[in-house]
């Protein structure tokens, strides 16, 4: 039985009305979509658990919030996030390098990755991410992959756009040398 | 979003990269969201219920305290003045300086027997008229039986009746002359205006007036006086104690409408589940007792509360009440969602409601048969053995109503006990899928030991007992029994929990 978003909006008005099966089976429907994105900020599996664990009990709280209005999944995802980079905030774990006038030019990158999507590179890649200084990491995820702009990551981080910019910057560089690194051994 | 950025392989890799990427976190993560409550405890703030309920309980004491002390007061005032008279009086007949040429007259229409005194000046007369100010029913004058050396006119009839009565009469009878002797019965209703009680109030004995007699002394009027002895107001006083009840409970759960839409098997829910809980209560703690009236009395307390059960639930789940997962073209479930999942497992979430919240039963099964074509709508029957231990802190708040003869006090109450939740265990006992199809793949995990902080219910509870007084302690048994009030946490479960149980306990009478 294919679960529609009219499905999920009645499950979530029952989450809002604390039903602890529909929690049970909204995390079950949700989880693995959240914790990959949790993965992608975290150092480590472990702290991916806590992100996830943290962001449901938001979900669970907010959840009333949720007016049936776009998608469910893109609304828990901004949850997550959210509260993904409060924790990180919290546990001071961002890390940004000075500016440096150098590595802030923007690098042409004219390498064009092969792509296979195989649960080798899936994991190679994650493990980059995840080995990357949080700030890096912070910034590439909110730039890339959830499309935030530059001045939205300055008000989320607290930082300045060109801090963001020149982090971002660095990050790729960084990034690319390690996966090319990786993809030529 | 920055365009230039866009062109950036890396970018694109990235994005293709992590495009749809997931993962399968541990089952640690459930277990840690479903270990608090996921709601936010908002029946903590209902604990205002129960201090306006110890509030009003300490209020109607305190004002009845008052309002009863002030009354015994006035009534001590009242007795003391009647016990100087009386005693005054008694020293004047112990020696002998009364008058003793008054008019006796006998009043025969009385219960027992019934001295009248006729005295306009005499100082009896001043005594008789001080300590029985209203028990007056008129004159009847049948017989005199003194020696008239006045007037036989009675100026003040008071009908009196002798305590204890057997000595009375006999002594009476045995007189060899005309007993003018004044008898104040100890159950003299002299309390009944003021709702006190004086016991006993006597004027003359009959011992007294026959060892009068003889020794041929010809006192017309005898008093002697025992004094007001004991004062006593039942409406006033508090007591407490200890007590314990052990009681028999059975809990009906059952989940009123389905949790969300209506399952492809037809029917109106997902998952069938209607159970029957029986268990043992016993319950320990301080109660507290403060009488209205006579009568009626004021109830409350505080107890600790155990409730002991083993249940067994038998949901019959069809086979496509399975947990599906959307992405899983096969409609199996199972923990991997659309990436890794064998069609071939099943995975069943089973609900379980309680009294003092929600539970998740996850079982996964295996086909036996991989080639047979589960049929959606075949029956697949469980059994589920759990133990559930629930502590509460619980306070009554009622009222009685009892009849007291002699030492001996029945009484009926009713009244309502608040219970706050402070702990709620659950363990799996035995788990058994009945069905020839399927393995059970994976025991069940059965959310172990949650903690549910304060939530709040309430029930009405019945009490009939026998209470036994002596001197200022009293033991009691009472059976009661006790219905819900609330329903429970979750609005979509309904759960009656009803007991029969057996209450006893000691009193210790506390007078103002």
């Amino acid at each position: 039985m294919q679960i529609t978003e009219q499905d999920l909006y009645h499950l979530a008005k029952a989450c809002a009305e604390k039903n602890v099966r529909a929690q049970q089976l909204l995390y079950e429907h949700f989880k693995t979509k959240m914790f990959g994105v949790c993965l992608r900020y975290a150092n480590n599996r472990q702290d991916a658990e806590d992100y996830l664990h943290d962001g449901f009990m938001a979900i669970f709280k907010d959840i009333q919030q949720f007016k049936g209005q776009g998608s469910l999944e893109g609304w828990m995802r901004r949850v997550v996030v959210r509260n993904t980079l409060k924790n990180i905030k919290k546990q001071k774990l961002i890390d940004f390098f000075p500016d440096n006038l150098v590595f802030d030019k923007k690098v042409e990158d004219h390498e064009e990755y092969s792509f296979f999507k195989d649960e080798s590179i899936i994991d190679l890649t994650l493990q980059l991410l995840q080995s990357m200084p949080t700030g890096f990491r912070t910034v590439i995820n909110l730039f890339i992959l959830e499309n935030y702009s530059h001045a939205e990551i300055a008000a989320e981080l607290g930082i300045t756009e060109g801090t963001s910019k020149s982090q971002l910057n660095r990050a790729k560089a960084h990034l690319r040398s390690a996966l090319e690194k990786k993809l030529t051994e | 979003m920055e365009n230039d950025n866009n062109k950036d392989h890396l970018d694109d890799f990235l994005r293709k990269t992590f495009d749809g990427f997931e993962a399968n976190p541990s089952d640690a993560v459930w277990a840690r969201l479903s270990a608090p409550p996921l709601d936010p405890p908002s029946s903590l703030m209902k604990g205002w219920h129960i201090a306006l309920a110890v509030g009003i309980a300490l209020g109607i004491i305190i004002l009845q305290h008052l309002y009863f002390s002030n009354q015994i007061k006035d009534l001590h005032q009242k007795v003391d003045e009647q016990n100087n008279v009386i005693a005054a009086t008694a020293t004047v007949v112990q020696n002998q300086q009364y008058e003793n040429t008054q008019n006796i007259t006998l009043n025969s229409n009385s219960k027992k027997n019934a001295i009248s005194i006729a005295s306009q000046n005499s100082t009896m007369k001043k005594a008789w008229d001080a300590v029985t100010p209203t028990t007056a029913v008129g004159q009847s004058p049948t017989k005199s039986v003194g020696k008239s050396t006045g007037q036989s006119a009675v100026a003040n009839t008071t009908d009196i009746v002798t305590e204890p009565v057997s000595n009375t009469e006999q002594s009476v009878s045995t007189l060899s002359q005309p007993a003018p002797v004044l008898f104040v019965d100890n159950q003299t209703n002299l309390q009944r205006p003021t709702k006190l009680t004086f016991r006993p109030v006597m004027l003359a004995s009959a011992s007294m007036a026959k060892k009068i007699f003889s020794e041929n002394v010809v006192p017309k009027i005898a008093l002697v006086n025992t004094g007001i002895t004991k004062v006593s107001h039942r409406s006033n006083h508090l007591s407490v104690g200890i007590h314990a009840m052990s009681a028999f409970s059975t809990t009906k759960v059952s989940e009123k409408e389905p949790l969300w839409g209506t399952p492809p098997s037809g029917g109106e829910r997902l998952f069938l589940e209607n159970e029957r809980t029986q268990g043992k209560v016993f319950v320990a703690g301080i109660s507290l007792q403060k009488s209205l009236s006579s009568r009626w009395a004021l109830v409350s307390g505080i107890d600790y509360q155990q409730q002991q059960s083993n249940k067994t639930l038998r949901p019959q789940l069809k086979f496509d009440d399975r947990f599906k997962h959307p992405n899983d073209p096969h409609g199996g479930g199972g923990p991997h969602g659309g990436h890794s999942q064998d069609q071939h497992d099943h995975e069943f979430n089973y609900f379980i409601g309680t009294n003092t919240g929600s539970y998740l039963l996850e079982v996964k099964l295996t086909q036996k048969d991989t080639s047979q074509l589960i049929p959606t709508d075949r029956a697949i029957n469980f059994n589920v053995a759990a133990k559930s231990k629930t502590t509460l802190i619980s306070v009554p708040l009622g009222f009685e109503y009892a009849w007291s003869r002699g030492k001996w006090r029945v009484f009926s109450g009713a009244g309502l006990r608040f219970n706050v939740t402070i702990n709620s265990q659950q363990e799996l006992d035995r788990f058994e899928c009945n069905s020839s199809d399927f393995d059970v793949n994976r025991q069940p995990y059965l959310t172990p030991s949650i903690k549910r902080k304060a939530a709040l219910s309430s029930n009405v509870y019945f009490s009939s007992g026998l209470e036994y007084q002596w001197s200022k302690f009293s033991c009691y048994v009472a059976p009661n029994c006790a219905l819900p009030l609330s329903k429970g946490q979750d609005p979509k479960v309904e759960i009656k929990n009803t007991w029969v149980g057996l209450d006893f306990g000691i009193r210790y009478r506390i007078n103002p």
